[in-house]
């Protein structure tokens, strides 16, 4: 199993899935020039280790905004990630936003009605 | 409509590239971090910024001599609203598809355009301007108000295209 570690910019998010510490991971903004670009390597990792997992995956996304490119990819990933469970690979979806970011909290909602992977939205506080 | 603008918080207009879009962004953030305190409010001019300059720089079907509709794209605000007004040129041959568009979305609400933008992003991919065709449905459902729109032609070929989002001060 491999560790994809792509580290954030302004315009691109953190990106960790480390299954050695069981840290799965995709935070901060996405606004990039070409989202498919920036996210092709988040598909051949899940092509490649997915099912070699043999622990629950907790996949926490926690992004500050993304714009609509990213967010057909955001779904696109979801969609493969959803494949792997109904095939048996345990997952479970954090959704993260601001408690106060209000049109976040909805994209998680609307996010969980489209794939069946067990979702949870968890809204910040501030200080978080 | 007359509005009593109280401030221009950004204002730009001329050619439009990723690193002019970006520059922009990232003074937009500044200046929407000095003007607004609430969370919402703040990221959904920062979204609609992002979302518009996008759209400019997608499909401005630039003019060979763009001096008739130069970009441009204005933050603004009044006494109950944050304005930002994006201009580019089209060509005229996509105003029908453009104006039949906004027209359907300006027709939904918010619970509506919702289920339109789910459409959307589960049956359509990611054009190859890099769009995934969800901007003006994203800047309707951030904006809470409906788009105000106008073509003006320029020639036989080529007309220009201002999209007016408002965002409600609380």
């Amino acid at each position: 199993m491999s560790i994809l570690e792509i580290k954030s910019s302004t315009y691109s998010p953190k990106i960790l899935f480390d299954p050695k510490k069981n840290i799965y991971e995709i935070s901060g903004q996405s606004i990039p020039e070409n989202a498919i670009e920036t996210f092709a390597p988040v598909f051949k990792w899940i092509d490649e280790n997915i099912t070699k997992i043999d622990k629950k995956i907790e996949f926490n996304i926690n992004l500050d905004y993304f714009n609509t490119a990213s967010a057909k990819i955001l779904l696109d990933i979801l969609i493969k990630l959803e494949k792997s469970y109904n095939s048996g690979v345990d997952m479970h979806i954090n959704w993260y936003h601001d408690e106060d970011d209000l049109d976040m909290q909805t994209a998680g909602e609307d996010y969980s009605e489209i794939v069946s992977i067990p979702f949870t939205i968890i809204p910040l506080k501030e200080d978080n | 409509m007359m509005l009593n603008i109280n401030k221009d918080i950004l204002r730009y207009e001329g050619d439009l590239d990723v690193e002019k879009i970006r520059m922009l962004l990232n003074e937009a953030k500044q200046k929407i971090n000095q003007h607004e305190s609430n969370v919402s409010i703040k990221k959904k001019l920062f979204c609609v910024a992002v979302e518009s300059l996008d759209n400019i720089k997608k499909h401005c079907d630039l003019a060979p001599n763009n001096v008739a509709c130069p970009c441009l794209f204005i933050l603004e605000r009044d006494e109950k609203h944050y304005l930002i007004k994006a201009r580019n040129t089209i060509l005229n041959k996509n105003i029908l598809n453009l104006e039949n568009h906004l027209h359907a979305i300006n027709l939904l609400n918010k619970e509506g355009l919702r289920k339109l933008y789910a459409k959307i992003i589960t049956n359509g991919d990611v054009s190859d301007k890099g769009g995934a065709g969800l901007g003006l449905i994203d800047i309707s459902i951030r904006s809470g108000n409906k788009l105000v729109y106008s073509f003006e032609k320029i020639d036989d070929n080529y007309s220009c295209f201002t999209l007016i989002i408002k965002i409600d001060n609380l």
